[in-house]
């Protein structure tokens, strides 16, 4: 891990020199990775850039012949962290392998940056650009190069549950012109992200990056599918057509017609590629069937589909759309037309008349009710959002410009924070419960529609709670493990992990910063490991500045004692900058002095978990509570004997007359008695 | 219309005029013996105690504490002249020679003065002697309370309670 003084050391010698650090430090290469590896940020290397990460040479310090390359993540975009620490264990498949991940003091940005190593691919990208030309690849070069190897990474891949969701001629390597093919990363973005829209099936092209969705292995196979077409025509079919143009056609035409339009794959991959391509999930070839192919090579083609097309298209938005998804599509285009739309029975007089499915025509009604599932008023935006459901079940969820698949939610969550009217939506989306009616329109079960529920009942509570540590910077951070921490308050680091989190906090405490807003709060609630939601509760109920004090030193105990780091001495000294307030609710004032005390001496030990231990000690503090009552109430009887004698000391006047007359008949009874007794005793004597 | 309440009478305080009692028994009981044994003894009684009947007289307090007081010591002042006489010659021209005898009456009389005395000296003892009891003992609470802030702080005093001074 390199070194947290960096970002300081960087500004002072900036301020000494200007630039002339960076520029060493370019030149020199970076150590990172605790210095087990050199990161060169002079060799980046272009070939395994995309517009989202950038790619650099690393070199093993131990290891030179070891080929390895850096990618630089976007700080925006969160990357794929359980995928990474999963894909190792992958074995001998054709992908690049993950190393480690950590981060970087980056000389070009003069920030820490969130840094990946990979095992780099052998040669250069199939493609160079995906408009680029290349020398057509055969057929038996694709199947034995191409096909085999991914049959067998796409089995790997579905027994560890994962996907790769990054296919496509670009990220596919070899070195010569007939090795074997590997394919490149998968690691640094979500899934899909980095695709261009092409090689995603048409439900997910119609999302935008962010919202494609993590997918199945089905997705991976349809982006099979076009790769080999790419390869085996030598370039891009549809090159000159707008990707919003190819996506209007494939909705029309299916994926395999728009794409293949101009340009035909010869005949003995033609049934493999269209198979693969099938733009029903559930007709689509799966892996057996590929490798059915693969062993055999007899081609059994999927079912194609019987597209249902009205006769009398529906006039919207400057066209006729005859489909219901392409109605669907140019609804979630062209929002506010839309919604006034839906207002009047235009529709399902269409799905009845025109399409003649009586049954949707009745599914669009039932959207203006509530039903069991959602909230209590049906908006304009929701009556819409539910009305594209009932048209276009298996597409994605759209709501006022936003257009995400089920199993999307989280990256979308994550790059919508940014933006106020789409994180607006986003979270109206949620709050309405539009999942909940996705779910109820799905003719079968899927792992879509399971991350889909999970996700957005997820959200859900979180944005059920409005205090620091929920709401629904909680919700990002929870589904996407790989997001660094947004706070403004690091912009100078990308932040990744809860334990570099804690040291770059306690960096900040020096220069007196602020320690938690909301990012920070629900940066640390969702990477805890296990929960601290009573103290960020504790948190965000504090009414005075020393509660939220007290709470904000549990909060950072608890993370320290189970995530490290061993020592804070900076956040310590701030804590014990704040003692007397800190030490308030203990009232004895001599047990007040010895925590002082203690409290100064444990804090530059770094050690938080110890000095709350000092400061709020529930045993002692209930001793100390216990015993000041009872002094309280001592005080109060004393106060109470003290009137009393004051009351006495009024009445003594009558008291004296009193006591003194009394004093005086005893004091004359028992003389006269005694001078009676004497007289006669002397009388008969 | 409302039933009137039947108050109960207001009680004497307990022992009141229970001195003046025992010494009204211990007068009577003396005044029957001498009746039986010396009844010209009688009249040097009644004049001897005349004192004691202007005390009770004049006592406004109903535990007659004054009025015991000068009637023990009056009847001590006339005790020797009461022994003397019914152990000697108890005459009654010997009754009449002791009440006009001026020293007689200066030692019996001056007794119930010495009462008198007793009566008006002591309440003014008492109070000293009170308010150097009382003031000790608030001394005490105070440094109590002092004692209390300085281990607990000006809070153990409470918001509305605190120490003046």
């Amino acid at each position: 891990m390199a070194d947290l003084a960096f970002e300081h050391e960087i500004e002072e010698r900036s301020a000494e020199t200007g630039s002339s650090y960076a520029d060493d430090a370019v030149g020199r290469g970076v150590s990172a990775l605790d210095g087990r590896c050199d990161v060169r940020p002079d060799q980046p290397l272009p070939g395994l850039s995309t517009f989202s990460v950038q790619a650099f040479v690393a070199i093993d310090r131990n290891d030179a012949s070891q080929q390895m390359y850096a990618l630089i993540t976007d700080p925006l975009i969160p990357f794929r962290l359980n995928v990474f620490g999963q894909a190792r264990d992958l074995g001998d498949v054709s992908v690049v392998k993950p190393v480690q991940w950590g981060s970087v003091d980056w000389p070009h940005t003069q920030r820490r940056e969130t840094m990946l190593l990979l095992q780099r691919p052998p040669g250069e990208p199939l493609m160079p650009s995906i408009d680029g030309q290349i020398r057509p690849l055969k057929v038996p070069d694709i199947t034995k190069n191409l096909i085999v190897p991914m049959v067998a990474l796409l089995s790997a891949l579905a027994d560890q549950r994962l996907v790769h969701r990054n296919i496509r001629p670009t990220n596919l390597f070899r070195a010569g012109s007939d090795g074997p093919i590997t394919v490149g990363e998968f690691y640094s973005t979500p899934a899909g992200f980095n695709q261009p829209s092409m090689f995603e099936p048409i439900e997910r092209a119609m999302c935008p990056p962010a919202g494609r969705g993590y997918g199945d292995s089905a997705d991976d196979l349809f982006a099979l599918g076009v790769t080999a077409l790419f390869l085996v025509l030598g370039r891009n079919p549809v090159a000159h057509v707008d990707p919003e143009t190819l996506l209007a056609r494939r909705v029309v035409m299916g994926s395999y017609a728009a794409l293949t339009k101009d340009h035909k794959p010869p005949g003995e991959l033609a049934p493999v590629i269209r198979s693969l391509m099938h733009d029903r999930p559930s007709d689509r070839w799966t892996i057996e069937d590929l490798s059915r192919w693969v062993d055999s090579g007899v081609a059994v083609q999927a079912t194609p589909i019987t597209m249902v097309r009205a006769d009398r298209g529906f006039e919207f938005a400057n066209g006729r759309h005859h489909t219901r998804r392409a109605l669907a599509l140019a609804f979630g285009k062209n929002w506010q037309a839309a919604r006034e739309v839906v207002l009047t029975d235009a529709v399902e007089r269409w799905a009845e008349r025109s399409i003649e499915d009586r049954d949707l025509s009745q599914q669009i009604v039932a959207c203006r009710h509530s039903g069991s599932s959602g909230p209590r008023m049906i908006s304009d935006d929701l009556l819409l959002a539910r009305t594209i459901i009932a048209l276009d079940p298996e597409g994605p969820l759209r709501f006022r410009g936003l257009s995400i698949m089920p199993d999307g939610l989280c990256a979308m969550a994550a790059l919508t924070a940014d933006d106020t009217d789409m994180s607006a939506a986003f979270s109206e989306m949620i709050s309405s419960q539009l999942m909940e009616f996705w779910l109820e329109h799905q003719s079968r079960s899927s792992s879509v529609a399971v991350i889909g529920k999970s996700d957005a009942e997820k959200l859900l509570t979180y944005l059920g709670k409005s205090g620091p540590g929920f709401g629904i910077e909680r919700g990002i951070y929870d589904l996407n493990k790989g997001l660094a921490c947004q706070s403004p308050r690091f912009k100078h680091a990308s932040v990744v992990h809860i334990r570099e989190l804690m040291e770059t906090l306690d960096a900040g405490a020096k220069k007196g910063e602020q320690q938690l807003d909301r990012h920070v709060t629900a940066f640390l609630g969702a990477r805890y490991s296990g929960s601290i939601d009573s103290e960020l509760k504790e948190f965000s109920a504090a009414r005075s500045g020393e509660e939220a004090l007290l709470a904000q030193l549990k909060i950072f105990a608890a993370v320290q004692f189970k995530h490290g780091p061993r020592e804070l001495p900076n956040l310590a000294a701030l804590i014990v900058n704040h003692l007397d307030i800190l030490l308030a609710p203990y009232r004895n004032i001599d047990l007040r002095q010895r925590l002082h005390g203690a409290a100064e001496r444990a804090a530059p030990t770094g050690k938080l978990p110890e000095l709350l231990g000092i400061i709020a000690n529930r045993k002692t503090l209930n001793a100390d509570k216990k015993r000041f009552d009872q002094a309280r109430r001592n005080y109060r009887e004393c106060e109470r004997q003290v009137h009393v004698q004051e009351d006495a000391r009024e009445r003594t006047a009558d008291r004296s007359l009193m006591v003194g007359r009394k004093v005086a008949a005893y004091l004359s009874t028992c003389v006269g008695a005694a001078v009676v007794v004497m007289v006669v005793l002397a009388g008969l004597g | 219309m409302a039933k009137k309440k039947n108050n109960p009478p207001p009680r004497r305080p307990a022992g009141s005029r229970g001195g003046l009692h025992s010494l009204a028994l211990v007068f009577s009981v003396v005044a029957i013996g001498l009746l039986v044994t010396a009844p010209s003894a009688l009249i040097i009684l009644f004049v001897g105690m005349a004192p004691t009947a202007v005390a009770i007289f004049i006592d406004r307090d109903p535990q007659k504490f004054a009025s015991i007081s000068v009637a023990a010591m009056n009847f001590a002042g006339l005790s020797p002249t009461l022994v003397d006489f019914v152990l000697g010659a108890a005459s009654f021209s010997r009754a009449l020679e002791l009440v006009s005898n001026v020293f007689v009456l200066v030692v019996i009389y001056g007794a119930a003065a010495v009462g008198w005395v007793l009566v008006l000296a002591l309440p003014p003892a008492a109070a000293i002697v009170l308010g150097v009891i009382t003031d000790s003992r608030i001394q005490a609470l105070r440094k109590e309370q002092r004692q209390l802030i300085e281990v607990w702080g000006e809070d153990v005093a409470g918001p509305k309670a605190r120490l003046e001074g």
